[in-house]
């Protein structure tokens, strides 16, 4: 009996360990893949990456590459602190890295309140269902799914010069130079502001191709509000206005954040439609020795600049492309990160439950 | 008394019966319908002009650049010729123009493999990952998984310097393996496959389990279909993302590599040249390259790919 | 159009609303009609009254029609014909909002994002109310000579308000809820801080109350003065506000516009929604619940919450639709009994839509039950169990369901198909005489009216086109026929189909030396026959019309006058069809005989829209003999409208007659629960005994459910027994009389005096 009893429990330890083997190695089987192309191409690439940011690299012969502190990041927050050698350099650098940051951001301010209340508008007609709606909903879509350079030809033929027959000039009977005037220059302050005209059509160009995408999101969010809500308020006795406040938007409140941080980011990431449409430019003489030194730069244009498109900066200025995009990299990451807690679930508390038991006391 | 209040009871239907709320809202979708025609007119507009600018010969292009719908010479070919072909008309032989290297050929070839392989790929080892931490769990899996989606905060501007590094030290930079490799370690696709996934009932792949399927039939076999829905979309995203990237494939190969470059890299070339010349018809007849395998696929299903990027808004 | 500018006046002088004085009931539909865009009629005539606090329940099977009713009192749904008046008030156009009803949804619809407590003061915040207006300060002064002889309770109220932490003016507020004061006086009492020191003091050091109170008396006397004078000057200030206005104001504050009271529309204060809501809270035990949102909630809650919102408006009419579908079993009959005691507490007005009948028969003071579209009977639960006015109420109301059973009537008997007689006795057979009676005059009636006999007419109209197609075609397969013949070759395709053909066959080929003119000569005379039988008729239908259609009908068919041309048969009846389609003033009342007797008799469904669309499905009938016209072979050829109301009419005619005349069919209904154990029944109203077989047997309680096949039925009774019955087991059962009712096969009707006094 007792030899039985030891067998058994020996069998039961031995399967068991067996059993957690095999579990352990299926389910390693399963995700292995994927974890390590996210370690190949994630974890590794990142730290290198972040490595880089603080190295004198020459991309052509990496293995001479040495640690120069933070050096890149002075660049960009503090030139006046990096010594005497590369003070001027440093300088322009940091001035065409905000340059390029601002004009991200400002399009983006502008960009994203109509790429969510145009779609969200289109979306509540299209909700209306009229005839053909489903024609409407694909047609309005269409626009998304054309891949950039697609849409870079047809709006670099609208807004060529006239010497080259840009088809508005002829048709206006014009002669604008689209991607070489300037719009307008301001000046606050002791900074002289000049905006390049050819944000009109890079505007507009994003502007045709750019919400698609919300606009489903936020269609198929309205038709997921219950019908009976609706019919709730209005023996409720709400106005209409109410009724958009108290069920439209409280209905599609996941879609309307959801997009707002898409687009944000969308558009903080700005790089394809300028480097089409102007390439960056018109360039500006003082900085055009420097990366991302253009007129309608962005901040992906100016890292863009240094690792891809002019291949000097490989070997000169790689630990600041490096660094840029890892102060880009943050920047998205806080506003990802807003997001998150703006979306969080929140507690009510229990205010009125606590009125309640009082009030309850009372009566 | 009693007559009257008929009547005017009656009064009352007649008047009210013209704004009554049928009548409001057949109204509103007239409207609705007329606007939604002139906006859609407008938006589709960019669509005819590509396409009939495409089809435009140089010459009318420089003479008669404001007849867009009708070309004065009528519809020609000769862009397309031109770009796929290398075959310049006689006029513009020997002129500067005519030296440009357009390898049309292979850069779709080039986006067609990166896309789609890339897709293919990308939605087997996601939808595996995804299989075991829905189906699967072991310890620490869920802590994996939080690392996971953790992650998803860090964009992928911050590794693609190291990315790029990476993939030249390791001598990738001369294939097209150096396209689709990086994207396999996307956490976004993998999430939203397994948000898809929780919702299949468990007792389904238990019930396959006491049948005496492996994980891995189980997988293919109910798990997979069970979840096509879900792996269409993300294959449509990714589909389009690969489709209509530029900025890795720019960091990736330069100007000798051009016999590599994606349609996207070679297009930017092919507006860039168009710009100082006359060849802007070229562009156009690249851009409705570029986009007719695009626009096909919508014709035929916008349908479905419209309700299936509803639902991954929806769910998420 | 003069009459139309004074009704415009008169409505505006009413304020665009109507009251009916002559409206007895609470709520009150008559002739209510819902027929969709899409041409699909819903509701048909449907009229109830509703007195006030009761507890109507609309109860039928999906797609009846009871929620679409429903939805039209809310008016989420426009009224397509009839009138509806809520106390009075002729409301088919008045918004919801303003009609001051209040609904539970079958899905609840809260408002996901808000917690329990907004969801239920959402209504309260939406809208405003009507308030008599009132010199505030002198009632304010009023309430305070009530506090002022009790100081010690002033300071207690302080006391219990500086517990709760507030700030001034909260505290105001809370101090004047617990006294029961306006916030004015409050905010007075308040002000002097001396009073609210010592009420610190006194809230600080709680051991030493009694000597805090006289201190706080003494104090408070000698501030009485003070206050009140105050008070004084503002009640003179407010009073010379209102008058210099030109208001009068009478002794208890409320001001007067000239004789009546002057009201105001102001929105509820933030206090009084918390007492309203805390008060639907009290009531439905939601308190605790009260900052939860929907999604962290049971069903149940949810559904308390449902009704929290709207009973918390105190609104004229409560409405509910399905409100306890989606829970499960043992929640649904706990909320049943809370919804009972709800409406037995607050006497609200209630209508509430369910498919349930078991919920209907223990909610409702009254029933409705409805049948696609149609109201069948409407009755407190007691009479609808007792006394159904149909087969489908019967069978509807009860569980388990009225066994029904083919049979037939003779002198008085009931008798079933395996030859058991019940034996209904004298009283009933005179009951069945007067029902058929009264059935046949009916029905009669009917086929007096124009309407149908223009359907009559149509349905002849069809009939001669019908045979003048054949006419056509019978000459043409001549032709073709003898063509093949002469040919040699082709025959073998015209194989004769319908009786016409074979007979133009036969006359083909057995004298093949006729000539083809000879034969068309035969076909015609042949045809012209049918064709002037039924010109005849048609003829004889039209004089019968006594319409505004009359004369242009009958010229129709008139011979030529002097300088006419002869018309063609096809003109006259081209001619005469429009006028024949003027049938659209066909009554309901009508609808409802081809409704009734389409559903409810043997191997018939309803095909009620067929009546309603007659015109729109004339038209197919015309391209149908239109199709007659060009297709050589016909396969059917009563293709034509059998659907028709005279037709139907005729037939029920025949069939009453029939009825009166000795035996026919009827059904026969008997509850499981009047079906008893044979050996353990006794009583003069007892039936012969008859023996089943049981086939289950299933124990509830101190009942037993017995299934049985009889008579190809799938009977069930329901014994109360001291003995246990076995499965397949032979067991005899007897049924009793009295309860025993009996069905007309044609209309469904029940033959019984009450269906009679209907």
């Amino acid at each position: 009996m007792d030899k039985m009893n030891t067998l058994e429990k020996y069998a039961l330890r031995s399967s068991r360990t067996k059993t957690e083997f095999k579990r352990y190695g299926t389910a390693l089987l399963f995700l292995a893949p994927f974890i390590l192309s996210f370690i190949l191409f994630f974890i590794v690439p990142l730290i290198y990456g972040v490595r880089i940011s603080f190295m004198n690299f020459k991309f052509s012969s990496p293995g001479t590459a040495s640690y120069n502190g933070a050096q890149w990041y002075k660049f960009i927050f503090a030139p006046q602190s990096v010594g005497d050698k590369l003070s001027k350099a440093a300088t322009n650098a940091s001035a065409a890295f905000w340059r390029s940051f601002m004009h991200s951001f400002i399009f983006a301010l502008i960009m994203v309140p109509l790429a969510v209340l145009v779609p969200l508008g289109l979306a509540i007609l299209v909700n209306i269902k009229p005839p053909g709606y489903k024609i409407f909903r694909a047609l309005i879509y269409m626009p998304s799914i054309v891949p950039l350079t697609a849409a870079g030809t047809i709006f670099s033929m609208l807004f060529l010069d006239r010497s080259q027959h840009g088809l508005l000039n002829e048709i206006l009977g014009t002669d604008i130079k689209w991607f070489v005037d300037s719009w307008f220059k301001f000046t606050i302050g002791n900074f002289n502001g000049d905006v390049a005209l050819a944000w009109i059509p890079i505007f507009l160009m994003c502007f045709w191709g750019g919400w698609g995408g919300n606009f489903i999101i936020l269609s198929a969010g309205l038709q997921n509000i219950p019908k009976s809500l609706y019919e709730a308020s209005d023996i409720d006795g709400a106005s209409p206005m109410k009724r958009v406040m108290a069920v439209t938007i409280p209905g599609i409140k996941g879609q309307l954040v959801l997009c707002l941080f898409t687009t944000i980011i969308g558009y903080l990431g700005l790089y394809g439609q300028n480097y089409v449409l102007s390439n960056g430019g018109p360039v500006i003489p003082a900085l055009s020795s420097m990366p991302g030194g253009g007129k309608t730069s962005t901040i992906m244009y100016f890292i863009q600049d240094i690792v891809a498109n002019r291949p000097t900066f490989k070997d000169t200025l790689y630990g600041l492309g490096a660094a840029a995009s890892i102060v880009y990299a943050i920047l998205v990451g806080i506003i990802s990160g807003i997001q998150m807690w703006a979306t969080r679930d929140r507690k009510p508390g229990n205010r009125n439950s606590e009125a309640y038991a009082k009030w309850a006391r009372i009566n | 008394m009693g007559k009257n209040q008929l009547t005017l009871e009656r009064y009352v239907g007649y008047r009210k019966a013209n704004q009554n709320r049928h009548t409001k809202i057949q109204y509103g979708k007239i409207i609705t319908f007329i606007f939604l025609t002139i906006f859609c007119i407008i938006w589709v507009l960019p669509f005819f002009i590509m396409f009939l600018g495409s089809l435009r010969g140089h010459l009318d292009n420089m003479n008669y650049p404001k007849e867009i719908f009708y070309p004065h010479s009528g519809y020609t070919l000769e862009n397309y010729k031109i770009l796929l072909l290398q075959q310049y008309p006689e006029d513009m032989m020997g002129s500067h123009n005519s030296t440009q290297e357009y390898h049309m050929g292979y850069w779709f070839m080039n986006s067609c493999i990166s896309a789609i392989g890339g897709t293919l790929l990308y939605l087997l080892v996601a939808s595996l990952a995804a299989y075991c931490f829905t189906f699967m769990p072991v310890r620490g899996s869920k802590v994996l998984f939080g690392i996971l989606v953790a992650s998803m905060v860090i964009p992928g501007t911050a590794t693609a310097v190291g990315n790029q590094m990476n993939i030249f030290s390791w001598g990738l930079n001369k294939s097209l393996l150096a396209l689709i490799l990086p994207g396999l370690g996307g956490v976004y696709g993998m999430y939203l496959i397994k948000t898809f996934f929780m919702s299949i009932p468990k007792d389904l792949v238990e019930s396959a389990k006491m049948d005496g399927y492996s994980n891995l039939e189980i997988f293919f076999r109910i798990v997979l279909p069970l979840g096509k829905t879900v792996l269409f979309v993300q294959g449509l995203f990714g589909f389009m993302g690969g489709w209509n990237d530029l900025v890795w494939p720019q960091m990736l190969f330069g100007v000798k590599d051009n016999k590599l470059w994606t349609l996207q890299v070679g297009m930017a070339y092919v507006i860039n040249n168009s710009r100082t010349s006359d060849l802007i018809g070229t562009a156009l007849a690249g851009g409705v390259i570029c986009l007719a395998p695009v626009l096909v696929a919508y014709i035929l299903a916008s349908n479905k790919i419209i309700e299936g990027m509803a639902s991954a808004g929806i769910k998420r | 159009m003069e009459e139309n500018v004074n009704l415009k006046e008169e409505l505006k002088k009413n304020g665009g609303i109507i009251r009916n004085e002559s409206i007895q009931s609470f709520v009150c539909l008559k002739d209510v009609n819902k027929i969709y865009p899409n041409g699909i009629q819903a509701v048909y005539d449907f009229n109830i009254d509703i007195k006030q606090h009761e507890f109507i329940v609309l109860v039928g099977p999906s797609g009846c029609g009871k929620s679409t009713t429903l939805r039209m009192i809310a008016g989420l749904e426009d009224i397509s014909s009839g009138y509806l008046h809520i106390d009075k008030v002729l409301s088919n156009y008045i918004p919801p909002k303003d009609r001051d009803i209040s609904m539970v949804f079958q899905s609840y619809a809260l408002y996901p994002q808000m917690t329990v407590y907004d969801n239920i003061a959402f209504p309260l915040k939406a809208r405003k109310y009507d308030k008599i207006v009132k010199v505030l300060s002198m009632q304010a002064k009023m309430e305070f000579d009530a506090v002022k002889e009790q100081p010690e309770r002033l300071l207690e109220g302080m006391i219990e308000s500086l517990d709760k932490k507030l700030n001034y003016a909260s505290l105001a507020v809370y101090v004047s809820t617990k006294l029961k004061i306006q916030e004015i006086t409050a905010k007075l009492i308040l002000s002097y801080k001396d009073l609210l020191a010592l009420a610190r003091k006194a809230f600080g050091d709680s051991d030493n109350l009694a000597q805090y109170q006289l201190e706080f008396k003494t104090l408070f006397d000698s501030k009485k003065e003070e206050i009140d004078a105050t008070l004084d000057s503002m009640i003179a200030a407010e009073k010379q506000n209102y008058e210099s206005k030109g208001f009068t104001i009478k002794k208890d504050g409320v001001v007067y516009q000239g004789e009546k009271p002057l009201h105001q529309k102001v929105k509820l204060t933030k206090e009084e929604i918390r007492q309203k809501v805390f008060e639907a809270a009290k009531i439905l035990d939601l308190g605790p619940y009260l900052d939860r949102r929907p999604k962290e909630l049971s069903g149940g809650q949810m559904q308390r919450v449902a009704l929290g919102r709207a009973i918390v408006r105190n609104a004229k009419v409560f409405l509910m639709d399905e409100p306890l579908s989606n829970l499960d079993a043992k929640l649904r009959v706990q909320m049943r009994s809370e919804i009972v005691r709800l409406h037995e507490r607050i006497g609200a007005t209630t209508i509430y839509v369910t498919h349930d009948q078991t919920e209907a028969m223990t909610m409702a003071t009254r029933i409705a039950v409805m049948s696609k579209g149609w109201c069948q009977q409407i009755g407190e639960p007691e009479v609808i169990y007792s006394r159904p006015n149909n087969i489908f109420v019967a069978t509807f109301i009860g569980s388990p369901a009225m066994n029904i059973f083919e049979g037939t009537y003779e002198d008085g008997k009931l008798t079933l198909d395996d030859g058991f007689v019940m034996d209904m006795g004298a009283e009933f057979k005179t009951t069945h005489d007067a029902f058929y009676n009264q059935k046949l005059e009916e029905t009669r009636g009917f086929l007096a009216k124009n309407p149908v006999k223009k359907m009559h007419g149509l349905f002849l109209h069809d009939e001669i086109l019908r045979l003048l197609a054949e006419e056509r075609n019978l000459l043409h397969y001549s032709d073709r026929l003898r063509a093949a013949l002469s040919k040699g070759q082709g025959e073998e395709k015209l194989v004769p189909l319908t009786e016409g053909e074979k007979k133009v066959h036969a006359l083909v080929k057995e004298e093949g030396s006729k000539s083809l003119d000879e034969i068309h000569g035969e076909i015609k005379a042949m045809m012209e026959e049918q064709i002037n039988a039924k010109v005849e008729e048609l003829k004889a239908v039209i004089e019968t019309i006594d319409d505004k259609d009359r004369d242009a009908l009958v010229a129709c068919f008139a011979p030529a006058t002097d300088g006419q041309k002869e018309r063609s048969l096809e003109e006259r009846l081209k001619a005469a069809k429009p006028l024949l389609l003027n049938i659209m003033d066909i009554t309901t009342k009508e609808l409802s005989i081809l409704h009734n007797t389409t559903a409810f008799s043997k191997g018939k469904k309803s095909e009620k829209e067929t009546v309603l669309f007659y015109t729109k499905r004339h038209g197919k009938a015309k391209a149908a003999v239109k199709g007659y016209k060009s297709s050589i072979h016909v396969k059917d050829s009563n293709v034509v409208l059998t659907n028709n109301l005279w037709l139907v009419l005729t037939e029920l005619e025949r069939k009453y007659e029939a009825a009166l005349q000795g035996k026919h069919d009827v059904r026969i209904g008997i509850r499981p629960e009047h079906i008893h154990l044979a050996r353990e029944f006794n009583s003069d109203k007892k039936s012969s005994g008859f023996t089943v077989n049981s086939d289950v047997v299933e124990l509830l309680g101190s009942e037993l459910l017995v299934h049985a096949n009889y008579n190809n039925v799938d009977m069930i009774a329901k014994i109360s027994t001291g003995t246990l019955v076995k499965a397949h087991e032979d067991i005899e059962l007897s049924c009793e009389l009295d309860k025993v009712l009996a069905f007309d096969v044609n209309s469904g009707d029940t033959i019984a005096s009450w269906s009679l006094a209907k």
